[in-house]
């Protein structure tokens, strides 16, 4: 359970993720070489480039079955040669740097601990959120698992865009277990949001000594630390809004109309749906050029944006009949079988981050756009700071930063409540500090002394005084960097290490009691990562959803059996929040002999039920 | 330094004479009556509601409302309750559930309690109640419990479970009068009767906890001490045979082995199993190739209890 507590574990984790980056690399180039992709995509990074290829290599490996734990390490090895040869020439051939100050050495050297604090933190394995164990590391750990890329039906998440999925596909197939999987997959996360600001840096042209308290200031954001360690689709997200958003200021410079930020901000959409409120400063850096150019260019850069995020949405319709499922599915469209109920009012009233379970509904606006704001930490101060010096210069356009200013507009507005929707802006945050810089480094002078100062206060204010949102003060982020440098678990501070999910272990046991396919209804947790079998989340999937409704028990019944489930699985003192159990007729029919009867439960309260149909 | 004046004896006199008076005053004002009206709806599909039974603060024994007619499916009652916080309030139905609400004050006049299926004792621990005073069974073994009886003529007859199962850990609370002496007995999932324990429902807390001793008399015994060292391995697995122990030292080296294949060990059957030195888990193979193991000894008899937690698992990908 521990084992990612070890300084061994935590290199071979690096290791590993770096050969899938040197793999993508290498492919990225044969790529550009072979297809002359450059021509279209002149921007568009070679790793980028390369993990894409990956992407489309999985198709002819799903149609063969062999889309395995053996076949994708050993291309990404194969693919890592050719990209670590290039690597070494590329370094070879580098301009050797001149002389470097001591403030040059120390932001270095600052830099390199926030990233080590960060790649530590994400190799601990997160079992105590939600999303990763629901869909976004069940998805290619399944498809690794079975040897192809296949729609998972016990859940209605398989119906959204999969393309972090199935990038993800690679790193998780370079681990050992469950355990180290997600690991891998966290701190692969982490390197994406590395190489978003390593490639924003490039395109939006900041200056090389501007860059090391850049990336410090964005890496050292407590927002960033915690949701960019997350085995989800977020960081993939921020990696090609960043880019999407850099490349379109890029071209809008550029003479010749090229591709790469419509393609960029198509993969965007095609990872988390959020991402269309990015569309918002995208549309707005990309109009004018887009608008000036010819009708073919102008059709050829839709094309691009909707490319990807059309392909899942056809491979969508296909199996459910509506291309936006199960979010905002078209109703008409949609196929009985995969009609969605209003999730039950228990459920909804806590989703519902305005409804009177939770305490902060009553903040007023100004409190939560504040908390809005300040959860950027030093990228709002750079943001400020590159607006005032662009209004205060004639030679800068401060109208750089209106498409932000009607982002964050938009966002709260569509994020409502702000204090909860401020964890999905994080996906304009590098690009935000990235302008910012942009526009104030021809101040020289100014710009070193004002980034070194935002550095300090980026620091110490979250590090050892307040934070808007999330709470990862200094010394816990020391803490777990310790730990697991030292291999054991530091107790100076008094913080504990919990790694351990309830239903996972009772999952995991389920794995090994029962040897065949089984399906298990579970009636509240959403939780399945850690399991073998097929778990329909009762309140969630299309096709239990009707238990929740008043009905007989018969009709209950006649759902567990047309689903073919074997086991029941809840928490044997409390089955359901609040009510919920007043409308599932066979919660009175728990006993021995009896519908549900108990098998184990575990030392957690949650309970394994034998499924008996009447 | 302290920047503030003690206040003088008279002063503190004063206040306190004062207190007392605006006290004297105040409290036939403030006095809370002593019983409040309680609006009991049953808003189960079946079942009416046949008595209330409320435990306050402090106290061990029950009081129990008794409902005439009992309250239908669909209706409500209004009954008088002491005015205070209820630690714990048991509904019986007359089918034999129980629904419990775990520390309530009522509020508003009348108040207002819905009885429904979120409140029925699922599990944890359950309640039977033939009077007022507690007596505590918990099931100390590691296999659940398909029934609890009373033994002899004198007591209510028929499992007291109903149709629950009394999970390991889990408690069952039988409510009895004062004095009364119970002679109880278990059945466990594996059909496995217990010997019988006796107890007698006091004031205090009367637990009695039936141990996997209570169970050993239903399986049999393979080896014997003779005065070496090892240790006692039980199967503690309802519905599955062991066909193999193994014990490992602390670097994971097999130290010995009994092949049980040949006469499998059922439910609570024991085997010793002889060593020398000392071992740092012992491992369990049942007839389906599963494989069991523990590290500890059970921490009271000293024996390799091996139950249905005991069975391995781990983080690894499906093969």
């Amino acid at each position: 359970m521990l084992d990612w507590i070890s300084p061994l574990t935590f290199l071979q984790t690096i290791i590993r993720v770096a050969v899938v980056w040197v793999a993508f690399y290498g492919a990225g180039h044969i790529v550009e070489k072979f297809c002359r992709t450059r021509k279209l995509f002149p921007l568009l990074p070679k790793e980028i480039s390369g993990a894409l290829s990956f992407i489309l290599l999985e198709i002819p490996l799903s149609f063969f079955g062999i889309m395995n734990r053996t076949v994708t390490p050993a291309l990404l090895l194969l693919f890592s040669v050719p990209g670590m040869l290039l690597l070494v020439r590329k370094l070879r051939t580098r301009e050797r740097a001149g002389k470097v100050s001591v403030l040059q050495i120390i932001g270095a050297i600052a830099l390199l601990a926030v990233v080590v604090i960060n790649l530590t933190y994400a190799s601990m394995p997160n079992l105590n959120f939600d999303d990763p164990l629901i869909t976004y590391a069940v998805q290619p750990d399944k498809w690794l698992n079975s040897g192809r890329v296949y729609w998972i039906e016990e859940t209605a998440f398989s119906g959204f865009p999969l393309t972090y999925e199935m990038l993800a596909v690679w790193p998780a197939s370079l681990s050992s277990d469950r355990m180290d999987q997600l690991s891998m997959l966290q701190v692969f996360q982490m390197t994406l949001l590395f190489l978003a600001l390593f490639r924003g840096m490039q395109l939006m042209e900041i200056k090389k000594k501007f860059r090391a308290p850049l990336a410090f200031i964005v890496l050292i954001c407590t927002m960033m630390y915690y949701w960019c360690s997350l085995a989800k689709t977020d960081t993939a997200a921020i990696l090609f809004c960043t880019l999407a958003l850099a490349a379109a200021i890029r071209e809008s410079n550029t003479a010749e109309f090229k591709y790469t930020s419509w393609l960029l901000m198509g993969l965007a959409l095609s990872c988390k749906q959020t991402a269309v409120l990015v569309l918002i400063p995208f549309l707005l850096y990309s109009g004018k050029v887009f608008l000036r150019s010819t009708w073919r260019t102008r059709l050829l850069s839709l094309a691009f944006l909707a490319l990807v995020p059309s392909v899942f949405a056809v491979r969508t319709m296909i199996k459910t009949g509506s291309p936006t499922y199960p979010k905002q599915p078209v109703s008409f469209l949609l196929k009985d079988e995969w009609k969605l109920l209003p999730y039950p009012e228990e459920i909804a009233l806590i989703n519902d981050r305005d409804s009177v379970l939770n305490d902060y509904r009553s903040l007023s606006l100004l409190k939560n756009t504040g908390i809005f704001l300040t959860s950027m930490e030093g990228m709002l101060l750079m943001m400020l700071g590159g607006f005032g010096i662009s209004l205060l210069h004639k030679s800068r356009n401060w109208m750089l930063f209106l498409p932000l200013f009607a982002y964050f507009a938009a966002a709260i507005i569509v994020l409502w409540p702000p204090w909860w929707g401020v964890k999905y802006s994080i996906l304009i945050y590098p690009f935000v500090a990235l302008l910012g810089v942009r526009s104030m480094q021809f101040k020289e002078l100014f710009s070193s002394f004002y980034l070194a100062a935002v550095c300090i206060a980026s620091f110490v204010v979250p590090g050892f005084i307040i934070t808007p949102n999330l709470l990862f003060p200094a010394a816990y982020r020391y803490t777990v960097a310790k730990s697991i440098i030292q291999g054991s678990w530091d107790t100076q501070f008094g913080y504990k290490v919990i790694p351990s999910t309830p239903e996972g272990n009772m999952h995991m046991w389920l794995n090994s009691f029962i040897p065949e396919p089984s399906a298990i209804l579970s009636l509240h947790e959403e939780k399945r990562y850690f399991c073998d079998h097929t778990i329909y989340v009762g309140w969630r999937h299309p096709a239990t959803q009707a238990l929740y409704l008043d009905n007989s028990l018969e009709e209950e019944c006649a759902i567990l059996d047309e689903l073919g489930i074997d086991y029941v699985v809840f928490y044997r003192s409390d089955p359901c929040v609040m009510e919920m159990e007043n409308r599932l007729a066979i919660l009175d029919n728990v006993g021995y002999n009896n519908i549900l009867e108990p098998l184990v439960t575990g030392s957690n309260d949650f309970l394994v039920c034998r499924y008996n149909s009447p | 330094m302290n920047q503030f004046r003690q206040p003088s004896e008279t002063g503190r006199k004063i206040t306190l004479i004062l207190l007392w008076i605006l006290f004297s005053f105040a409290l036939p004002f403030c006095d809370p009556p002593d019983s409040t009206e309680l609006v009991v709806k049953n808003n189960l599909s079946e079942g009416s509601i046949a008595a209330i039974n409320l435990l306050v603060p402090g106290r061990r024994q029950l009081t129990s409302v008794f409902l005439s007619p009992p309250i239908a499916p669909g209706c409500a009652d209004t009954v008088a309750v002491p005015y205070m916080y209820f630690n714990r309030i048991i509904f019986t139905a007359d089918n034999g559930n129980y629904y419990r609400l775990n520390g309530y004050a009522p509020v508003g006049d009348p108040a207002e309690i819905t009885v429904s299926l979120a409140v029925k004792e699922f599990g944890g621990s359950f309640d039977r109640i033939f009077g007022s005073y507690p007596m505590i069974i918990r099931n100390s073994t590691p296999i659940a419990f398909n029934s609890v009886l009373f033994s002899g003529d004198s007591l209510p007859q028929g499992n007291l479970l109903g149709g629950q199962i009394l999970m390991p850990d889990e408690v069952l609370r039988v409510w009895l009068d004062s004095g009364t002496t119970a002679e109880i007995f278990a059945t466990d999932v594996s059909g496995a009767v217990s010997s019988v324990l006796t107890g007698i429902a006091l004031p205090v807390d009367t637990v009695l906890s039936f141990t996997p001793e209570q169970f050993y008399h239903n399986g049999t015994v393979f080896g014997s001490e003779n005065g070496g060292s090892g240790s006692w391995v039980v199967n503690c697995i309802p519905d599955q045979q062991i066909v193999l122990v193994e014990a490992f030292d602390n670097q994971g080296y097999f130290l010995k082995e009994i092949d049980c294949s040949s006469s499998p060990l059922q439910t609570w059957d024991r085997v010793f199993l002889p060593h020398w030195s000392p071992i740092s888990y012992i491992m369990c193979t049942d007839q389906n190739e599963r494989t069991y193991s523990l590290m500890d000894p059970d921490s009271v008899s000293g024996n390799y209890l091996f139950d249905l937690l005991s069975l391995d698992f781990g983080f690894g990908f499906p093969e």
